[in-house]
């Protein structure tokens, strides 16, 4: 029945599959174009009806050269464009250089390549020869020279905009390791990954995806590591998506992944450089975003959740006593409110008596069953953390001191919740932010309301029933056809050195299985640290 | 195709004999063989190695069919569906004597007002979820699961040993041999389940090794099973045992160690639920799978939900009570229905295929 009424929502929200139509799917347009005529006045005209009236579109009026001199124009963005590298990279070079060249720089059809080739100090030039690959790249913060009688254009590639500089990043902070991020611009994020790997193998694939933005995606891989099957199903969901525009990774996330009404996020995500590097290295597929600090990693497995950077950067004792910190508050977070409800109202009898009796002590006078007082706890604090993280620093802490101080002690005072209740719900909000993934743990956050109904209507049954289909969901999700519990289940015991326990980088020989890496090998047997001869 | 590893399919195995033995403990609750019904363990799973041979000879004949499949190759279409019939009642059946007894224990020990049908529902959807994602899921599930199990069992067992009351076990065949077997056909129909591992015999992957696997599968549940009635009987004494309707339950219940832990029954109580879980979602899956093929459906999963509910309703009309239920179980009647599926069917089966000289395609040629 599910099932019907996910196809019936579908049917709504997708009446027609557009296939392929012109410039809407991942790769450059190649739809219908149309030539440049040559006639300058004529192609300026086009240009201004199309862009129509931009108060930040500018037209520099030129004329080149000194008997013959042609007509031309520079076209650009104000404000996407390097105006120091238009001024000084080609203006002087134009007006000033041309009328001196020892050479003539020929005729009208062969100006611009001329120009092109002799008179240019910027690196990035190419030709355009239509409307629409014209407006596109002037769009994408280039500048475009156009002269009289000449049907090619020129694209210079000059993009300067305002942009936030590389700096740590807010989420995924570390002890140790490296403190750069990456920003909204992609140039700059491709660039922090080839500086970390500087291997041939490393593919940057650039696809253009959203009718209306335009946004630059790049699939980035290492070749012969990366599954190529996992990099063609990539490609393949790119190029499906057709949507007018994508403003943030989060929009692929969800246009790409496996398993559409899943609160279990199936596609990893960083802000961190590094860790993306790793994930390459491991044979993971990484998509980033123009305009998104935010890069996504395919494919992704559960255990995720327990797997911080510093995990690899610090020894790897406190790395595998961390993972077990984690992995027992990650059930925490999920099922202590929940047990604490089917205990204290069902099954008595299961709890020791010395802490019977002070739960029962404190219990006295609630005027709530358990679960209501859980339930009031646990929305005052979703409430309490929405509220204090869209507020200025300042006043969210005033918020935490007013929900700790006001709403724990006061309410306990008054009666109105108890203790141990406080106790409860303050340390499961605690061991939900355990995890060094913050996408992780929202369908912890989201599932521990039903089971806490679950917990209060029928007791520990209720809990492994709940339990128990959170785990059927879970085993049958796949992240781009990996498992989603591998390597747990099915079992690999190859890969649950980094699982389990984080075991040292010389131990650390292959890379993980469950990426269906091409080369398994990443160390030399016998490579590892051995002490000196006395 | 979807394929489970070998490993996974004994730790079905493990569940499905975990889920319908580990509370009730069938050798020690009749006072039959007193002091030496652990002895009847090893009886029985000796008993049930013959049918564990069989259907894995079956099964390797036909290695890419499953039973109905062969079925009506060797028996014609007609009688090769009443087979498939059968076999779905079989484990329907079965499936809803274990959604009851766990209903039972639930309402009388832990959830005295809460409706029956209220916990059959639950219990039942959960397994009609996972018999729709299929083998795989269950199969991924027990991987999980079924460790976790062993451990806290061997835990339970642990704190057991430290008043490990020889005693108790004294004389081991008070009464000779005879009250010994007769006690081991109460446990001869459950450890005859082995015969499931030769049904999912074609969803696995390393066909040429699971001969190996199975057959020290069932004799380390033989093993684990004689441990757990040892130490039942050692800490309980015989004659109380006996008496006790879930031994397994208290056996659990009885541990204090250090004053703080305490409550190793919701652990056992735990392990128990994921238990009957996975052992009804494999029985849903199969009746739900047989069934599918008998109708020539193309996929199964449009069947899980009505197989459900014939479920539920079946576990309510099949006994109003344990005493109904008691009479169901009692080796008069039970031992005739489960061999019937176990061991003569199988059998018969096995003999027609020899017979007529039927093979199935071979899975590497």
């Amino acid at each position: 029945m599910l099932d019907r009424l996910k196809r019936a929502l579908h049917r709504i929200y997708r009446p027609t599959q557009h296939r392929e139509s012109p410039g809407q799917g991942g790769q450059p347009s190649n739809g219908p174009k149309t030539p440049l005529t040559g006639d300058l006045a004529q192609d300026k005209e086009w240009l201004k009806a199309t862009l129509g009236a931009s108060f930040d579109f500018q037209c520099r009026e030129l004329e080149i050269g000194q008997k013959p001199s042609w007509r031309a124009a520079l076209l650009y963005f104000d404000g996407l464009v390097d105006k120091e590298l238009i001024d000084l990279g080609f203006l002087r070079s134009l007006l000033q250089e041309i009328p001196l060249a020892a050479r003539p720089v020929g005729d009208r059809q062969g100006l611009l390549p001329q120009i092109k080739v002799r008179f240019l100090n910027v690196a990035d030039v190419r030709e355009a020869e239509s409307y629409e690959e014209l407006v596109d790249d002037v769009l994408a913060g280039n500048a475009a020279l156009l002269a009289d009688g000449c049907k090619k254009a020129l694209i210079l590639g000059v993009p300067g905009w305002e942009h936030r500089q590389v700096s740590e990043p807010a989420d995924e902070s570390v002890i140790r390791g490296p403190r750069d991020g990456f920003v909204e611009t992609l140039r700059v994020n491709t660039a922090l990954i080839r500086r970390r790997i500087k291997d041939p193998a490393l593919r940057l694939e650039g696809y253009k995806i959203g009718r209306r933005t335009k946004t630059e995606v790049v699939v980035t891989y290492l070749q012969g590591i990366a599954d190529d099957k996992i990099v063609e199903e990539v490609r393949r969901r790119l190029l499906r998506i057709d949507i007018d525009g994508i403003l943030e990774s989060g929009y692929l996330e969800e246009l790409i992944e496996d398993a559409p009404y899943s609160p279990f996020a199936q596609m990893g995500n960083t802000e961190r450089p590094d860790r993306l590097s790793a994930c390459l290295l491991e044979g993971k597929v990484g998509i980033l975003v123009d305009g998104s600090p935010i890069a996504l990693k395919i494919p992704i497995t559960f255990t995720e959740t327990f797997q911080a950077s510093d995990d690899y950067y610090e020894r790897f004792w406190l790395a595998t006593f961390l993972r077990w910190i984690r992995f027992i508050n990650f059930l925490v977070a999920l099922l202590l409110p929940s047990f604490y409800i089917a205990l204290t109202t069902y099954h008595q009898e299961l709890i020791p008596s010395p802490l019977l009796i002070s739960i029962a002590a404190a219990r006295e006078g609630i005027p709530f069953p358990a679960v209501l007082e859980a339930f009031l706890m646990e929305t005052t604090l979703e409430v309490m953390r929405e509220a204090g993280l869209r507020l200025p620093k300042p006043i969210g802490n005033a918020i935490s001191i007013v929900g700790a101080l006001v709403l724990g002690q006061v309410a306990v005072a008054t009666g109105l919740v108890s203790a141990t209740m406080v106790v409860v719900v303050g340390y499961t909000a605690i061991a939900t932010f355990i995890s060094p993934r913050y996408s992780f743990m929202i369908p912890i956050r989201l599932l521990r309301f039903p089971m806490m109904i679950l917990a209060g209507t029928l007791g520990l049954f209720g809990v492994m029933v709940g339990f128990l289909a959170v785990h059927i969901h879970l085993m049958s999700l796949r992240s781009f056809g990996v498992p989603y519990m591998m390597p747990l289940a099915p079992m690999n015991w190859n890969d649950l050195k980094d699982i389990l326990i984080r075991a040292p980088w010389w131990a650390l020989r292959t890379r993980p299985v469950l990426n269906r890496v091409q080369e398994l090998r990443r160390q030399r047997a016998g490579a590892g640290p051995k002490p000196e001869a006395q | 195709m979807v394929k489970i590893s070998n490993w996974q399919a004994v730790l079905i195995y493990f569940a499905v004999q975990g889920a319908s033995q580990a509370l009730t403990l069938p050798p020690v609750a009749s006072s039959l063989a007193q002091e030496g019904s652990w002895l009847s363990v090893p009886v029985a799973t000796c008993a049930s190695l013959p049918i564990l041979g069989v259907v894995l000879i079956l099964a390797r004949r036909f290695p890419e069919e499953d039973l109905l499949q062969y079925g009506e190759r060797v028996l014609g279409h007609f009688l090769g569906k009443v087979l498939g019939l059968a076999y779905v009642f079989y484990f329907l059946e079965i499936a809803a004597l274990e959604v009851r007894r766990f209903n039972i224990f639930l309402t009388t020990d832990l959830l005295p007002q809460t409706p029956p049908v209220v916990i059959l529902v639950l219990l039942v959807s959960l397994s009609a979820s996972a018999a729709r994602n299929g083998v795989e899921v269950i199969g991924r599930l027990a991987e999980l699961f079924v460790p976790f199990g062993f451990l806290f069992m061997f835990m339970i067992f642990a704190v057991h040993l430290s008043h490990f009351r020889a005693e108790n076990l004294r004389p081991w065949l008070g009464a000779g041999w005879g009250p010994v077997l007769a006690n081991s056909l109460t446990t001869l129909p459950w450890l005859g389940q082995v015969f499931l591992l030769g049904i999912i015999y074609p969803v696995i992957r390393d066909q040429e090794r699971s001969g190996r696997h199975f057959l020290l599968a069932s004799i380390s549940w033989g093993a684990f099973l004689s441990l757990f009635c040892m130490i039942t009987i050692s800490t309980f004494g015989a004659p109380l045992t006996a008496r006790l309707t879930f031994p397994g339950y208290s056996l659990a219940e009885r541990v204090r160690v250090g004053g703080f832990l305490e409550g190793m029954d919701v652990l056992l109580f735990v392990i128990w639920v994921t238990g009957v879980f996975l052992e009804i979602s494999l029985f849903h899956l199969l009746a739900a799978q047989t069934l599918a093929r008998l109708l020539h459906l193309r996929d199964y999963q449009r069947l899980v939900l009505p197989v459900g509910v014939l479920m539920v309703v079946l576990a309510q009309i099949m006994a109003e009570n344990v005493a109904q239920l008691q009479a169901f179980l009692r080796p008069a009647v039970f031992v005739p229905f489960t061999l019937t599926f176990q061991l003569l069917f199988p059998l018969g089966l096995l003999l027609a295929a020899w017979l007529r000289g039927l093979k199935g395609a071979d899975r590497r040629g």
